[in-house]
C-alpha cells in the first residue's frame, strides 16, 4: 500500500501541497484529481522522489521510501505528463536503455520490449528516432518504459495525444493491472475516464485534500449525479459559463 | 577503441557503461549545433579536421627546420613548441564551449534518470567519463603527428621517449587546465537561482568563445629566452595560460631558464586550482542541482517588460525583426551559430590589429585592410542570414520570459 502522511511541499515559503494524507491500496485504482496548479504533479514528483518534500512521510508497504531509494525505485513505474525522452535514440533503443538501467535480464527484456512495441502499435517505428515520434507515440514509449519491470506501484499522470483505440487499450490496461494486485495512482483531467476506472478518488484544491472517498459515496453524500458535478462543486471556483461569455465578448466573437 | 580500453570498459558496472554511451552521444551541445545533429558523424569530422591540422603543422615545422640556418634553430624550436600548446588550449576551450553545461544533469536527465534505480554518482562518473573521452579525442587527434615530430626534433632518437612524454603530458595538462577551469565556472554558476543561471550561463558561453579566439590571435610571440623575459611582456606572459604551459613544458625538459621558473609554477598552481575547482563544482552540483532542475521552472516570469520604442515601418517588418532579435537573444543554438561567424570576423580583425600594433609605425590603410573589412562585413551579414534561416526549436533549457 502507498501511504502519504501529512505531506507538504513549500516553494519559497508558499505551500504547493499542504498536509496531504491519503492511501492507495493494492488492487485499487485511486484517481487523483485537481485543477491546474492544485499540486497534483508536485505530489507525484514527491512520490517518485524527483523532489524533496518539506514535511510528512511517504510509505510503500509500511516503509518510508527514503529507507532504500534504489529498492523503492525498482518497485515503482512512473508515466509523467511531460514526455521527457532521449530524442537521439529510437523507441527500441530507449526501452533497451531503461531495461539495462533497471538491471533486467537482456534476453527476457528484449522479448518484452518487442512484445510491448507490437501491442502498442509501435513495432513498425521501433528503429525510428524518437525525435520524429508524435506525442501519442512518445506517451506509449513512456508507458512501456514504466511497465517494463513489472512494478508494484504505478503512477500515471494525465496523458494526451493518444488515439481513441490506444486510450481504450490504456483504460483496460489500468483495470487489468489493478486486477492483478498493483497499486495504481491515476492523476488525470479526464473525469469521465477516472469515473469509469477508479475505485476511489482524491480531489485536491489549492494544495489541500477536499475529498477522499469512493465515487459512489461522494455521489450519495453530495447528492450529485456524477464525478464532474462533484469536482465542479469542490474544486472549480469560477463561474464557467460566465467566463466563456467573457472570452467570447473579448474576441468580439 | 584499443583493446585495453575495451577491457577496462567491460569491467565497469552495466549502468555506468549504458549511461557513458548515452552521454557520449549527447556530450556535444545539440542546441548549439543542430537539433538533429548526428553526433558520431560530427565527432568523426571533428577528429578528421584535427588530424589534418596536425599533419599540416608538423609538415610546416619539418620544412622550416630543414631550411633553417643553425643560428635560428633555437628560435624556431621555441616558436614551434609554443604554437601547438596554444592551439591545443584553444581546441580544449572550444570543446568546452560546444559541450557547455552538458556535464551537469539537465531537466531531461533528471526526469528520466531520477525515477530509475540509478545512483547520482553513477550519472556523475558517466558524464565525466564521456566529457573526458571527447577531450581525449581532441588531444590525441590534434597532436597525432606533431606529437611525434616535435619530440623527435627536440630530443632526437636518444631522448625521444622523454621528450615525447613531456610533450603529451603538457598537452593533457593544458587541456585539462582550461576544460577544468571552465567546468568550475559553469558548476559554480549553476548554483545560482535558475532565472539568473540561464542568462549568465549563456553570456559566459559566448564570452568564453570570444576570449579564446581573441587570446589565440593576440597572444605575444617570443622567439628567444631573452624575448620571453623582456620586461614589457611580463604581464602578458603572466596572464596567458599557453605561455605558462610553454614554460611548464620546458621545465619538464630541463630547458627553462631559472628566471622563468615562476611561469612554470603558475601553470602547476593553475592546474591544481582548476582540478580542485572542477571537482568541487561537480560535487556541489550533484548534491543540489539535480533536484533544483526539477523543482525550478525553465519558463520564468519577466521582472519587467521592455517596451520597444523602435519604429521599423510596417507591422509585418517589425514582427519579423523582433522575432529575429528574440530568437538571437533567447536561443542558445542561434546565439552560438552567430558567434561562430562573428569569431571569424573577430579573428580577421585581430590578426590585422596585431600586425599593425607590432609594426614599428602604424600602417596606413591599405588594400589588405579594405579587403579584410569587406570580408568581415560579408561574413557578419552571411552569418546573420544563416542564423535567421535556422529552424526555431526552443527547448526547455532556453530561458524564455513571459509576462506575469
Amino acid at each position: 500500500m502507498l501511504e502519504l502522511q501529512r505531506v507538504s511541499k513549500h516553494f519559497a515559503g508558499i505551500p504547493a501541497v499542504d498536509n496531504v494524507s491519503f492511501f492507495a491500496r493494492p488492487g485499487e485504482i485511486t484517481g487523483y484529481l485537481g485543477p491546474n496548479g492544485s499540486g497534483k504533479t508536485t505530489t507525484m514528483k514527491m512520490i517518485t522522489g524527483l523532489i524533496e518534500r518539506t514535511s510528512g512521510e511517504i510509505l510503500l508497504g509500511g516503509k518510508p521510501i527514503e529507507d532504500d531509494r534504489i529498492a523503492y525505485k525498482r518497485r515503482m513505474g512512473y508515466v509523467p505528463e511531460e514526455p521527457y525522452l532521449y530524442n537521439h535514440l529510437s523507441g527500441a533503443e530507449y526501452l533497451t536503455m531503461v531495461a539495462q538501467l533497471r538491471g533486467l535480464p537482456a534476453r527476457e527484456s528484449a522479448e518484452q520490449i518487442d512484445g510491448l512495441l507490437h501491442l502498442l502499435s509501435l513495432h513498425d517505428d521501433r528503429h525510428a528516432s524518437i525525435s520524429g515520434y508524435s506525442k501519442g507515440m512518445r506517451q506509449k514509449i513512456l508507458i512501456a518504459a514504466a511497465l517494463l519491470h513489472n512494478p508494484d506501484l504505478v503512477l500515471l499522470e494525465p496523458f494526451s495525444g493518444l488515439d481513441v483505440a490506444s486510450a481504450l487499450v490504456l483504460r483496460s490496461l489500468i483495470l487489468e493491472l489493478a486486477h492483478r494486485g498493483k497499486v495504481l495512482l491515476f492523476s488525470s483531467h479526464e473525469l469521465d475516464t477516472v469515473e469509469r476506472v477508479s475505485t476511489r478518488v482524491v480531489i485536491l484544491h489549492r494544495g489541500k485534500v477536499v475529498a477522499d472517498d469512493s465515487i459512489e459515496r461522494l455521489r450519495s453524500l453530495m447528492e450529485l449525479p456524477n464525478l464532474e458535478s462533484i469536482f465542479s462543486q469542490l474544486a472549480v471556483e469560477q463561474d464557467t459559463e460566465s467566463m466563456a461569455r467573457q472570452i467570447a465578448d473579448l474576441i468580439h466573437a | 577503441m584499443p583493446e585495453f580500453v575495451q577491457k577496462l570498459v567491460a569491467r565497469m558496472p552495466l549502468q555506468f557503461r549504458v549511461l557513458y554511451h548515452q552521454f557520449l552521444l549527447r556530450v556535444i551541445d545539440l542546441e548549439s549545433l543542430s537539433i538533429q545533429a548526428d553526433i558520431p558523424r560530427f565527432l568523426g569530422q571533428f577528429a578528421g579536421i584535427f588530424i589534418m591540422f596536425s599533419i599540416m603543422q608538423a609538415v610546416g615545422f619539418l620544412m622550416a627546420l630543414a631550411a633553417c640556418p643553425p643560428k635560428d634553430v633555437l628560435s624556431l624550436m621555441w616558436t614551434t613548441e609554443e604554437r601547438p600548446i596554444s592551439t591545443m588550449m584553444l581546441a580544449a576551450g572550444l570543446i568546452a564551449v560546444v559541450s557547455w553545461d552538458n556535464i551537469f544533469p539537465d531537466r531531461r536527465d533528471a526526469m528520466i534518470l531520477a525515477t530509475l534505480p540509478v545512483r547520482p554518482r553513477t550519472i556523475l562518473f558517466a558524464k565525466a567519463a564521456a566529457c573526458a573521452a571527447v577531450l581525449s579525442l581532441g588531444v590525441v587527434t590534434l597532436n597525432v603527428v606533431t606529437g611525434v615530430a616535435i619530440p623527435l626534433a627536440i630530443g632526437g632518437i636518444t631522448h625521444f621517449l622523454w621528450s615525447s612524454a613531456t610533450y603529451w603530458f603538457t598537452m593533457i595538462a593544458g587541456s585539462v587546465f582550461l576544460y577544468g577551469a571552465l567546468l568550475a565556472i559553469q558548476g559554480f554558476t549553476s548554483l545560482l537561482p535558475q532565472r539568473i543561471f540561464l542568462r549568465v550561463s549563456a553570456l559566459l558561453q559566448i564570452a568564453a568563445f570570444g576570449t579564446f579566439i581573441s587570446v589565440y590571435f593576440l597572444e605575444p610571440t617570443f622567439a628567444t629566452p631573452a624575448a620571453l623575459m623582456a620586461a614589457n611582456r611580463q604581464w602578458a606572459l603572466a596572464l596567458n595560460p599557453s605561455c605558462c604551459f610553454f614554460a611548464f613544458f620546458n621545465q619538464l625538459n630541463g630547458t627553462l631558464p631559472l628566471s622563468s621558473m615562476w611561469l612554470a609554477a603558475r601553470a602547476w598552481i593553475g592546474l591544481t586550482i582548476a582540478l580542485l575547482g572542477a571537482a568541487a563544482a561537480l560535487l556541489l552540483c550533484y548534491l543540489s542541482t539535480m533536484r533544483k532542475t526539477v523543482e525550478e521552472p525553465d519558463l520564468v516570469p519577466a521582472r519587467r517588460h521592455l517596451h520597444w520604442r523602435l519604429h521599423l515601418g510596417s507591422r509585418l517588418r517589425a514582427a519579423i525583426v523582433f522575432f529575429g532579435l528574440r530568437s538571437l537573444t533567447r536561443s542558445r543554438q542561434h546565439r552560438l551559430a552567430f558567434a561562430f561567424y562573428l569569431s571569424i570576423v573577430l579573428a580577421i580583425a585581430l590578426s590585422w590589429l596585431r600586425s599593425n600594433i607590432s609594426a614599428a609605425s602604424p600602417r596606413p590603410l591599405d588594400p589588405g585592410v579594405l579587403i579584410a573589412t569587406f570580408m568581415m562585413m560579408v561574413l557578419a551579414v552571411f552569418g546573420l542570414r544563416n542564423v535567421f534561416a535556422l529552424p526555431i526549436s526552443l527547448t526547455s533549457r532556453v530561458p524564455i520570459s513571459r509576462e506575469k
